[in-house]
């Protein structure tokens, strides 16, 4: 007789004593896991909702200008520094982990209408409706009482500024105003001048690999594009209204969102400005600004609904919009450049720090909770699909005006489409044409 | 290796083959890629699995039913004698039993209202009482912490003080009691004859179905999907889920009624039992019985192992069957007796090669080597549960309670967009309704007046309407015949007449 018999020995399968982990024994048979899909499923659902109950997105309120907050940087070089320029003229340097505000000047008279820090990280410019470029230093200083002096200033020849961005890697920046000009540190003039037709621009912003790349948005409703090399400015295309604001996509050099009045937001390849890549609509009033996740994955954009939405790049509608009783009219959003945060100022004089992902947990995580984390991510994933799960993961409370807005202009939208299929339906076929949604926006396109 | 793949695999991939979108196939393609690795890898880890199954095996003219348990008790090692034991309660039985889903706690329910749990690693009795009524079956829900029992009336629920928690009044006279760990369902059948379940983290009812085939006495879970298995008196077995408010399955097992029946782990086959003294082999794939073995008499209870072994409890004799499901088996693999006692449960200790046996006279536990899964998986089920593990498994699978909708015959339907061609469809459709046909209808004939209803008339009746394929071709052929034979006949008298006739009216016959 030849005999064995399963005979476990406790103490092989315990631990030795109290303070030794626990042992833990796998057995990967599936027979032994019955309704796997089910008890994924399980999973996936109650992911879901753990999501809506961490979803705690704001991360404070930076209070302490007395006028709307207009414009807002970041450094490239450093987490914590945050500018934020006001509507009364007032600059103010923020330490974001402390969330207190660690430098201020009153820089302008009228609104500070654009900022950006250099690309040594050092010191920053600041541009406002007096017509003034001034350079500052970007140190943290320790008496708040001391009365700050710009290091260099730069004086425009008409009319105030209503953007300024830095180059990412050379001493040159560019401002929007009657004209978009291209100025040298070294030169008190503009080194470069650029009209095309707007009276005014409202944004400009340099492309973040191609150097000599840049995008302005203007009044006459154009995104127009430079090549600094040239002294004429290069393309532009005429959407319906006007944009508010342009934003680089970092990772995809060629492509470009606008935030425009039509409340939609825009993605453009610059080598086929005749039509949108993509539409991303959700906002329900002008969108005023947008900023680009560092990943190029997803960009926040502020609005004049008193909401921030987040987009991935791709999609047409919004991931995540954020919004809060107090918060009035957005003016300006930043990501942050770890792609965690993302910072807005709007109306109500008040900085926000919100969190890019809502239910993300912040400090510390054990690799074990990030190993758990990642395995729910991809049931949800997995399940996104699943009626239950799109739904609990898609419901976003809105403030009920926006709620409105957004029915009655679907409502609009139905009939308009109502509208197309009916003519389709009893006219000869082929004889009704039909502009598909990304080019109707779209006026012209200019070389 | 190929096998061990097939064990992991699941199922075949999606083809990728027709599609033009390139992103949708990029992106099918490297999740069929990820499914292969991780069925590779898993098969891989196989080798750092720490036990194996065990054995017993027979040399030269040995064979392996012959081998007593006081033979095993000298072979096996210290460890597992222990667990050859007899607890001798003779006073309160028979006994139902049941084990805990790790196998680590016994409980025991005698007929007289003993009701005792054990913890079978530390041997003491964690629990013990009287509870003065029938006991007719017992079940440990999701840890020992809980028991379910089907009592005279009603179905109670104790704690592991023997302190009564709940009683669930619905459950009217329960004679069998079934759960399912997942979803935390009680499931219960009794002399009413209607399928409840009751939801035991929210005490609600979840389901009640009416079998409406009388009381019933056995009932069993499908590990693999969750699906009650019901066996009647009519020889009938019913399959429910509580999503279902009809029967899932219904199919004629036997012609006479059921005595026990299991299904195997993997929720392929399904063993029943009859008063015919049959044995059935069903494949719940096809429906289809797969082989049949005949015994002395029916068997009281029967219990599947983890790793597909059959145990046949009848009078006192036990008997193992080892490759007997799925093949055919000549012969059984262990037997034993229990002299003086009747067999009453046969279950199978999980994760051990150990039977329990709750008979007449108390509990007997004997050694099948072979019978128990080897290695287990610490977040099923861990016979070396700490206090900590037990709470912290109790709040997540509370967390991950699968819904009641979830049970249904095939369990991977959830998230799966259903593909099969019409034509499979219908196909299966139809061996389902094949399955739940019944045999011809029974005409129960009437009393008549007297004399009529005497057994010559009534064999009379029967033939009366009956058309006889073979007698009426030999009536058609006679009937030819005899008017072959007129028409003969009548040539034959018209020839006579034309010869009798004057030859003026000789024109008037036919030539």
């Amino acid at each position: 007789m030849k005999v064995k018999t399963i005979s476990r020995v406790e103490e092989s399968y315990t631990r030795d004593c109290k303070g030794d982990r626990l042992q833990v024994h796998r057995n990967r048979d599936p027979s032994l896991h019955p309704f796997e899909k089910a008890r994924e499923y399980t999973r996936a659902l109650q992911s879901v909702k753990l999501d809506k109950m961490f979803a705690k997105p704001l991360v404070g309120a930076l209070d302490g200008h007395g006028d709307g907050v207009f414009c807002s940087a970041s450094s490239r070089r450093n987490l914590v520094q945050f500018l934020s320029g006001a509507c009364d003229g007032e600059i103010r340097l923020w330490d974001l982990s402390r969330r207190s505000c660690v430098w201020r000047a009153v820089g302008h008279q009228g609104f500070v209408r654009g900022l950006s820090v250099t690309p040594d990280g050092a010191s920053f410019l600041s541009a406002g409706d007096d017509g003034m470029v001034k350079q500052w230093e970007l140190g943290v200083a320790s008496d708040l009482s001391e009365t700050p002096e710009p290091t260099a200033t730069w004086m425009g020849k008409s009319g105030g500024f209503k953007s300024l961005d830095h180059h990412w890697t050379d001493a040159k920046f560019a401002t929007a105003g009657d004209s978009v000009d291209l100025w040298d540190h070294s030169r008190a003039e503009p080194t470069l001048s650029y009209q095309w037709g707007a009276d005014s621009n409202n944004c400009v912003r340099f492309n973040p690999a191609e150097r000599c790349l840049l995008a302005s948005t203007g009044s006459s409703r154009e995104v127009c594009l430079y090549d600094t090399r040239a002294t004429v400015p290069m393309r532009k295309v005429v959407l319906q209204m006007r944009s508010n604001a342009v934003a680089w996509n970092p990772q995809e050099p060629m492509n470009f969102v606008c935030a425009n009045e039509d409340t939609n937001l825009y993605t453009f390849d610059l080598r086929n400005l005749n039509q949108a890549l993509m539409i991303h609509k959700d906002h329900v009033s002008a969108v005023m600004d947008v900023s680009f996740s560092p990943t190029g994955q997803e960009f926040a954009s502020g609005s004049y609904d008193r909401t921030v939405r987040v987009f991935p790049h791709r999609a047409g509608r919004s991931r995540e919009v954020y919004h809060t009783k107090r918060m009035q009219r957005v003016f300006c959003v930043n990501f942050s450049a770890d792609a965690r945060f993302v910072m807005t100022g709007s109306d109500d004089t008040n900085l926000r720090i919100w969190k890019a992902n809502a239910s993300e947990k912040l400090g510390k995580v054990v690799p074990r909770e990030a190993r758990k984390q990642e395995y729910r991510d991809s049931l949800k994933k997995r399940y996104e699909h699943m009626p239950e799960v799109r739904r609990i993961a898609k419901h976003r409370h809105v403030p009920r005006i926006v709620k409105k807005a957004a029915e009655a202009e679907r409502v609009q939208r139905d009939k308009e489409r109502r509208k197309v299929d009916n003519r389709i339906k009893h006219s000869k076929a082929g004889t009704v044409e039909t502009v598909p949604e990304r080019k109707k926006k779209i006026v012209k396109e200019l070389t | 290796m190929d096998r061990q793949l097939e064990k992991y695999a699941r199922g075949p991939g999606n083809s990728t083959e027709k599609l033009t979108d390139q992103k949708l196939r990029s992106g099918l393609e490297r999740t069929e890629k990820k499914f292969e690795d991780a069925a590779h890898n898993t098969a891989v880890a196989e080798l750092l699995l720490p036990e194996d199954a065990g054995f017993l095996e027979a040399e030269g003219m040995e064979e392996t039913f012959k081998f007593g348990q006081d033979q095993l008790k000298e072979a096996v090692d210290v460890n597992t004698a222990r667990e050859m034991f007899d607890l001798s309660l003779p006073d309160l039985g028979p006994y139902a039993i049941d084990y805990t889903k790790n196998g680590r706690f016994l409980l025991l329910g005698g007929r007289k209202g003993h009701l005792a749990l054990m913890d079978t690693l530390r041997m003491d009795i964690q629990m013990e009482v009287q509870l003065r009524e029938t006991i007719r079956d017992v079940k440990t829900l999701h840890n020992e912490n809980l028991v379910a029992v089907a009592q005279k009336k009603y179905v109670y629920i104790y704690d592991n003080q023997g302190a009564e928690v709940h009683c669930l009044r619905e459950h009217v006279e329960p004679r069998r009691l079934e759960f399912l760990p997942y979803h935390f369902l009680l499931g219960s059948v009794g002399r009413t004859g209607y399928v409840k379940y009751t939801d035991i983290s929210t005490g609600q009812l979840v389901a009640e179905m009416g079998t409406k085939l009388g009381a019933c006495d056995s009932l069993r879970a499908n590990p693999h999907n969750g699906v009650l298995h019901a066996g009647h008196h009519n020889g009938v077995v019913t399959m429910w889920s509580p999503a279902m408010g009809k029967p899932l399955v219904r199919m004629l097992a036997h012609p006479a009624p059921i005595t026990c029946l299991a299904v195997e782990k993997g929720g392929h086959y399904m063993v029943t039992s009859a008063m015919d003294k049959q044995t059935k082999v069903w494949d719940l794939r096809t429906y289809k019985e797969v082989h049949s073995y005949l015994t002395k008499t029916p068997p009281t209870d029967m219990d599947i192992s983890e790793r597909g072994l059959l145990s046949l409890g009848f009078g006192c004799h036990v008997q193992v069957w080892k490759d007997a499901i799925a093949t055919k088996a000549k012969a059984p693999y262990m037997e034993h007796d229990l002299p003086s006692r009747l067999i009453h449960r046969t279950r199978f200790r999980p994760l051990q090669d150990v039977l329990g046996l709750g008979h007449t006279e108390g509990y007997s536990s004997m050694v099948v080597p072979g019978a128990g899964e080897p290695n287990f998986d610490t977040f099923e089920a861990n016979p070396f549960q700490t206090s900590k593990q037990r709470r912290e498994s109790e709040v997540v699978s509370l967390l991950e309670k699968l819904t009641p909708e979830t049970i249904g015959l095939d369990p991977s339907f959830v998230g799966r967009v259903d593909a099969d061609p019409v034509a499979l469809q219908t196909e299966q459709r139809a061996i389902m309704e094949a399955a739940n046909t019944r045999g011809p209808k029974v005409v129960k004939e009437k009393k008549k007046m007297r004399g009529r209803s005497k057994v010559a008339k009534k064999l009379q009746k029967k033939q009366k309407n009956v058309v006889d394929v073979g007698a009426k071709k030999l009536r058609e052929k006679r009937e030819a015949e005899q008017g072959r034979e007129r028409a003969r006949e009548d040539t034959r008298k018209r020839e006579a007449q034309a010869r009798e006739a004057p030859a003026a009216l000789g024109r008037f016959f036919k030539k």
